[in-house]
Parts: structure tokens; C-alpha cells; sequence
């Protein structure tokens, strides 16, 4: 886990324009960001992902498929890599689409670099923190599934906004039993107050079992 | 088979039905009139051959009452027996007088022979007499004029044929018995008896006569006969009365030396018939004359008339002709040389108020119709030129743009990476020496796309000119690099061994092949199963033709649309205006080709243009 933070980023560029893909290259060098650069789509599906903050410098239009089509399939893969596109010809229509489709921004060529820097800066950060977000999601769950079933049970209703004497009633056991149940679930999911548990259950997706 | 005659055959069948039609009956009325006037001839003859016959009775009349001499008489006898002779030979065989004539020639050779010192002629001359009067009679039963509905004709001959030889004969007899009784034995029985009968015989003769010429008179519209004839028929019927008169007064009691006075009261009562038998001869001539000089002038009438009707009915189908056939020719030929020429200012010129007229004042709307519509239609097929031409030149700005774009992106970039490097604490000069190639290298691309942009249009657009066909094949193919490249379309261009020339517009061809090919690419978009494959052919077609063809494996053209696909507004693009394809048809129909459309084998389409080859002839012209 700490490897993975510390991982460098990485920008890869589909363009199907070798001598555009390399000066892109260049570019992301002299700012000090690696940089993978392919020709074709299918090139890049070849490729295993790093597990650092990465982002996706994609012309629209690609040998065998438009890019557009491509970070439909890249969505339905469930690959969340934030995209900036490059187009020789943009129109509004096309932008349109693509930034609704989740797209970090839209270029047309020549961009200016700062603008394209600026981006693919703004598309790391979305990853790193989409990566961190993923992680600490990832932690609460480990630490919810370290309840006993009961603690879950208590858990569960508490965040529906029952309270004690009703959960007792509920589950069939003393109102007391309820309340250290619920005291151990608080200490085991670092909740501090009421509210801390209710934001907690909601991330983790809870809902009161029927 | 009547129905596919030409119209003018048509009429001249009606018209020579109609002239037959006319003709039939006017043969029939000439055939009548000539049957008449041929009976009126026949009726001349005979009255002729009866002049003859007067003649004898005159001459017999005339031995009869005093003979000069001998040879006098001879002479006389003679004379009628030649007429007799020629009139027969000339007439005879008509009326079969041939033994009649014979007995009466025989007779007055009789009469001729007699010695005339005698003085006792009279038993000859009344067979003479009765010999001629036979043969008068024999003439007049050949007649035809009873059946005459001319009245005073038909009176006018029986009087002359039967009644007055008959008259005279008589006439002859009673003087006969009379001289023979006052001279043999006055007051005989035999006078007393036979006088009466023959009185009374004569009498009804005279009363015929006169009833017969009353009859005639009213059968005579004009009143000429009675004009030519009443005095000498009443002289005659007065002498006839006068010298009965005087034999009814004295057969109670004469003697002989009245015979003389008798005599020449019976000469004189014969000499007035003969008289009258001749006037009236002369009027019967006269008659029959008029009467064919009337069914003279009646013929030619009728023919006339029928000439006339017949050169109306003529003239009328000659108007028919010209108001008819002769404007529906016109129409025709107007018709053909329109549909050939394809001139809709063509009129036809044929002003009547009459269906003909109708017709081509309809037909002169219709053209104008026509012509109003192929303005329209030309004014929107410039018009479609126009909008396709604007289509076109946006689409190639547009890849033109990108093409650009590309080298100027990668120039930008580059030297952007540069200054980024030279910015550096410790400046990478190599990186920068790197970027530097970079933007010279792509601008250098850049330029190479201006140039071959401007090459394209260079040419005047609407200037034609000889044109090397898989040259431009390859201009546009390599135009359209990128974009094949981008599809992952293989492409395989076949060019024929010989160098194809064509004549045309370089930009226009251009187009044409700019769009079929982007056609291709466009259909071939959705393929994945099976290769992309763009396949380019120029061959030399027929004979002073060349022949370009174009073939993908795309999705191909639906079977049912494939006729329509050149007309406008018709696509298979959801977003094409279909008017690419239009475009390209009407600028090979103006290079004088044909474009067409079949379906690929298995999959696609395959579009397949021509162009005239260029001669070195018309190079020769230019």
C-alpha cells in the first residue's frame, strides 16, 4: 500500500501521428513526468497498467476506432483513467460528448502546452485521489468486517436512525446488550460521534436489513 | 388492317368509294340517254326511209292522174325505184323491209312497163299503192314511239306511217271505182254498194287524223306543231271533205262530164296529203331533232352536274388533307424533332377552332409546360451543384485543416518541450537540438500539404484539358491517405499497362473520385468481421473509353435503392444529403461518360464511371 502511493506518475498518449507523439514525449519529459507513448488503441490494452496516478492523452481520431468509442470501452472495462482529448478538428457536438462522459478536458490542435500540462496535472490528481478515496474505502470495509455479526446487526440499525430500545425490541435482546454492542462498534470503526457512524455506514453502503 | 393506312390513303379510299358511287349511276344515266337518243335516231331514219315512201306515192299519184308520155313515167319510176333501191340498201336491214321494198319495186316497175297508151292504169297503181302502203306500214310497226311518253311525236308518225298512206290509198280507190263505174255503166249496184263503205272508211280516216293531230297538238308543250302544221292538215282534211262532198252529192245522179272536175277535185285532195304527209314528215324530223338535241343537252347537264359534285367531293378531300393530315404531320414532325433535339421552344403552327386546331394549341400548352419544367429542373440541378460544391469544399477545408493541424500540433509541442528544456537550471541542449529537428521537419510536412493542396486547385476549374487518369487516381488516393490509414482500409490500385489519357477537369474528376472514395470509406466504417479493402481499377473500357472502377467490401447499397442512389436527396447516410452522388453522375455525363452501380462480390459495392479516352487527334484540333 505504501509503494503504491509513492509510485511515480505516468501519462500515456494514443496518437496515431509518430512525430506529434513525439514531441508530446518530449514535452512531458522536460516537466519531469513519465511518459509511455502508442500509435494504435489496441497497443495500449496490451500494456498492464501501473498502480501510481496515470492519465490518458487520446487523439479523437484513432486508427480502427474513434476515441470516443474508446473511453466508452475503457468505462465499460471499468478502467477510470481520467482523459484529455486531442483533436485535429474539434466541434462542439464531439466535446460535448466526450466531457459529459467523464473527459478531464478537450484540446484542439496546436494547444498551447501550459494548457495540456495544466490537464494532465488536474488528471493525476482526480487519479491519485480517486486511488486515495478507493483506499481508505477499502479500510473501512476490512474494518467493518472485523464486527461480529450482532455489531453489524446493532450497526446497521443504528444508521437507520433506530434507537436503543427499539433495536433491542427488534433483535430480541436487553436494551443494555444493545448499547455495548454498539460502544464496542464505535471503538472497532474509529467513529467518534453519532454522526461520524452515520458518515461511515453510508460510505460503506448500509442499509437497515428487513 | 384499315385502321394502320396512312390518313391520306384513308381519304382517297373514301374519296374513290365516293367517285365510284357517283360514277355507277352517271354510266347508267349516260346508258339511258344514249338508248333514247338512239331511238330517237332510229325513229329519224325511218321517218327518212318514209320520205322515200312519200316520194313513190307522190310519183304513183302522179302517173296516176295524168300521164305525160311513156318515158316520162319510166323516168319517174326509175328514179323512186333508186331512191327506194339506196334507201334500203342504206336502211332496209333495220327494219326488215327487204321483201316489202322488193314487191313494192316490182310494182312500180309494173306501173313503169305499163303501156301507157292503154290509159288503163289503175289495177297496178293500186297495187302499188297497196305495196307501199305495207311497206309504210311494216316501217312504222318498228317504231319505238309508242312507247314514247312524247305525245305529239307519236301521233305526228302514226299519221304520217298509218293514216296518210292509208288516206291516200283511199283515196286512189274510190276514184278508182268511181271512173270505173261512170265510165262503164253510170248508177251501177256495184257503186251504190261499195261507195259508202269506202266513204265512210275515208271519213273515219279523216276523222283520225284530225282526233290524232288534236292529241299531238296537246302532247306539244310549245304549241310549234300546230304552228307548222294546222294549215295544211285543215287544207288537206277541207279538200279531202270537198271532193267527198261533191262524190256523196253526185252518186245519187252525175254524169261523165263532170269526171273531169272530179279528177282534179281528187287530184287536188291527194296532192294537199302528200303536201301535208311532207310538212308534217318535216315537223316529225324536227321533233325527233329537238328531242335529241334535248337528251343531248340533258346528258351533258347530268354529266355536268356529276363532274361537279365528283370535283367538290375532290376538292373537299384535298381540304381534309391539308386541314387535317397535313396539320397532324406537322404535329408529328414537330413531336419527333422535339423528342430528338430536345428543344422545347419548338411550336406547332396550326391556328383553327376546329378538334386539329384544339389538338395543337394542346400540344403547344403541353410544350410549354415541358419547357417551364426542365427550366425549373435545370435551375435546381445548378442549384443542387451549387449546395454539393459548397458540401464539397467544407469537407476538404476541413480535411485540409486537419491534415495541417497535425505538423503544426507536433511543431507547437515541440517547441514548447524545447523552451522547457532550455529553461531548465542546467539546459539539455541535446533535448533542445532534438525539439529543433522536430518543428524544422514538421513544418517542412506542413508545407508539403500546402503545396500539394494548392497543386489540386491550381487549374482553372472550369478548364478542360488532357489528364493522365491513374495520376489523378493516385492524387487523390494519397489525399486521402490519412484517412484510409485511420480506417485500417488496405487499398490496392490497378493501373493499366498503357498510360490512359482522358479529357476533363482536373477538379471536377477530382471530386467525383474524392467522393466515391469517401463513400467507400464511409460504408466499410462498420465493418469488423472481414478486412477493409478499397480497390481501384483503371482500364481501358470500350473502344475510345476508359474505364475507372471503384470497389469496397463495406456494407453495400440496398438492391432496391441501388437505381436511385444518383438521383438527388437520396443517401443511405444518416447524416448525407445525397446529393455527392447526384453531383458526381452530372459531372461525367458533362465529360460524356456514364457513371453505374453494382453490387461487390460477396460484400459491398462496386462503382464504375467512364470517360471519352483523348485522342491525339483532337490534340492535332488543338
Amino acid at each position: 500500500m505504501s509503494d503504491s502511493s509513492a509510485a511515480q506518475p505516468v501519462v500515456f498518449v494514443i496518437d496515431d501521428d509518430a512525430s506529434l507523439r513525439a514531441s508530446l514525449s518530449d514535452l512531458f519529459a522536460s516537466v519531469g513526468l513519465q511518459v509511455e507513448t502508442f500509435g494504435a488503441a489496441v497497443d495500449f490494452l496490451r500494456t498492464r497498467l501501473p498502480d501510481g496516478p496515470s492519465c490518458l492523452v487520446l487523439d479523437v481520431r484513432l486508427p480502427g476506432l474513434s476515441g470516443l468509442d474508446f473511453q466508452a470501452d475503457l468505462a465499460k472495462a471499468n478502467m477510470h483513467l481520467p482523459i484529455i482529448f486531442i483533436t485535429g478538428h474539434g466541434d462542439i457536438p464531439m466535446s460535448v460528448r466526450a466531457m459529459k462522459a467523464g473527459a478531464v478536458e478537450f484540446l484542439t490542435k496546436p494547444f498551447r502546452d501550459q494548457d495540456l500540462l495544466d490537464a494532465v496535472q488536474r488528471g493525476l490528481e482526480l487519479d491519485r485521489t480517486r486511488r486515495e478515496q478507493q483506499k481508505s474505502l477499502a479500510d473501512l470495509r476490512a474494518r467493518f468486517e472485523s464486527l461480529t455479526p450482532r455489531e453489524q446487526e446493532v450497526i446497521a440499525r443504528v444508521s437507520a436512525g433506530l434507537m436503543n430500545k427499539q433495536i433491542a425490541g427488534e433483535l430480541g435482546v436487553a436494551e443494555i446488550t444493545v448499547k455495548v454492542h454498539r460502544g464496542n462498534a464505535m471503538r472497532k470503526l474509529g467513529a467518534k460521534s453519532l454522526a461520524d457512524l452515520i458518515r461511515i455506514a453510508q460510505m460503506l453502503g448500509l442499509h437497515r436489513p428487513h | 388492317m384499315f385502321r394502320n393506312l396512312r390518313t391520306s390513303t384513308k381519304l382517297l379510299v373514301l374519296c374513290s368509294v365516293f367517285l365510284v358511287s357517283i360514277g355507277v349511276p352517271a354510266y347508267g344515266l349516260v346508258l339511258e340517254k344514249l338508248i333514247a337518243i338512239d331511238f330517237a335516231r332510229k325513229e329519224l331514219v325511218g321517218s327518212r326511209y318514209l320520205a322515200t315512201v312519200r316520194e313513190i306515192y307522190a310519183a304513183i299519184l302522179s302517173a296516176e292522174s295524168g300521164i305525160p308520155s311513156a318515158e316520162l313515167l319510166r323516168a319517174s319510176m326509175d328514179r323512186v325505184v333508186q331512191a327506194l333501191a339506196d334507201t334500203e340498201a342504206g336502211t332496209g336491214r333495220a327494219f326488215e323491209t327487204a321483201d316489202r321494198a322488193q314487191a313494192v319495186t316490182a310494182a312500180l316497175r309494173n306501173l313503169g312497163t305499163h303501156d301507157a297508151e292503154d290509159g288503163r292504169m289503175r289495177p297496178p297503181v293500186l297495187d302499188a299503192l297497196a305495196k307501199a302502203r305495207a311497206l309504210a306500214v311494216r316501217i312504222g310497226d318498228d317504231s319505238n314511239l309508242a312507247l314514247d311518253p312524247d305525245l305529239d311525236t307519236y301521233y305526228v308518225q302514226d299519221i304520217v306511217v298509218r293514216k296518210l298512206p292509208t288516206l291516200l290509198g283511199r283515196l286512189s280507190e274510190l276514184q278508182e271505182l268511181f271512173k270505173t263505174h261512170v265510165e262503164a255503166e253510170p248508177r251501177s249496184h256495184a257503186f251504190g254498194a261499195h261507195y259508202p263503205s269506202l266513204e265512210r272508211l275515208l271519213r273515219s280516216i279523216a276523222d283520225d287524223v284530225k282526233h290524232n293531230i288534236e292529241a299531238g297538238y296537246r302532247g306539244n308543250a310549245d304549241g310549234s306543231l300546230r304552228r307548222a302544221v294546222d294549215a295544211e292538215i285543215a287544207a288537206m282534211l277541207t279538200s279531202v271533205e270537198s271532193y267527198l262532198g261533191v262524190l256523196g252529192v253526185s252518186s245519187v245522179g252525175f254524169d261523165a262530164r263532170d269526171a273531169v272536175a272530179y279528177d282534179r277535185l281528187h287530184e287536188s285532195a291527194a296532192r294537199q296529203t302528200i303536201h301535208a304527209w311532207a310538212v308534217l314528215q318535216a315537223e316529225l324530223d324536227r321533233l325527233l331533232q329537238r328531242r335529241i338535241d334535248g337528251l343531248n343537252a340533258r346528258m351533258a347537264l347530268g354529266l355536268a352536274l356529276i363532274g361537279a359534285f365528283a370535283g367538290i367531293s375532290i376538292l373537299i378531300a384535298v381540304l381534309t388533307h391539308r386541314h387535317i393530315v397535313r396539320p397532324l404531320e406537322r404535329l408529328e414532325a414537330v413531336a419527333s424533332t422535339v423528342r430528338e433535339t430536345k428543344d422545347y421552344s419548338l411550336r406547332a403552327t396550326y391556328s383553327s377552332q376546329d378538334e386539329i386546331g384544339r389538338v395543337t394549341a394542346a400540344f403547344n400548352d403541353m410544350l410549354d409546360e415541358l419547357a417551364a419544367a426542365r427550366a425549373r429542373e435545370t435551375a435546381e440541378r445548378s442549384e443542387l451543384a451549387r449546395v454539393s460544391r459548397l458540401t464539397t469544399m467544407g469537407e476538404m477545408a476541413a480535411s485540409i485543416a486537419h491534415e495541417v493541424n497535425q505538423p503544426l500540433a507536433a511543431i507547437v509541442t515541440s517547441g514548447n518541450a524545447g523552451l522547457r528544456w532550455l529553461a531548465h537550471a542546467t539546459p539539455d541542449l541535446n533535448k533542445v537540438h532534438n525539439a529543433l529537428q522536430r518543428v524544422v521537419s514538421d513544418g517542412l510536412r506542413a508545407s508539403e500539404i500546402i503545396g500539394g493542396v494548392r497543386a489540386m486547385f491550381k487549374k482553372d476549374a472550369q478548364e478542360r484539358g488532357p489528364l493522365e487518369i491513374g495520376d489523378l487516381v493516385e492524387d487523390v488516393v494519397a489525399l486521402l491517405h490519412s484517412e484510409l490509414r485511420s480506417e485500417e482500409i488496405s487499398v490496392q490500385l490497378e493501373r493499366g499497362g498503357d498510360v490512359l489519357a482522358v479529357v476533363g477537369n482536373r477538379v471536377q474528376l477530382q471530386q467525383v473520385l474524392l467522393n466515391l472514395i469517401t463513400n467507400a470509406i464511409d460504408g466499410m466504417r462498420s465493418v469488423r468481421d472481414r478486412p477493409r479493402r478499397l480497390r481501384i481499377q483503371v482500364s481501358a473500357g470500350a473502344p475510345g473509353q476508359v474505364a475507372i472502377r471503384v470497389e469496397d467490401t463495406g456494407s453495400g447499397i440496398d438492391p432496391q435503392l441501388r437505381d436511385r442512389i444518383f438521383d438527388p436527396f437520396v443517401t443511405t447516410k444518416s447524416g448525407g444529403m445525397g446529393l455527392g452522388l447526384a453531383i458526381c453522375r452530372s459531372t461525367i455525363d458533362a465529360h460524356g461518360g456514364q457513371v453505374s452501380v453494382s453490387g461487390g462480390n460477396p460484400h459491398g459495392s462496386v462503382f464504375q464511371f467512364t470517360l471519352p479516352v483523348w485522342t491525339s487527334a483532337e490534340r492535332d484540333v488543338r
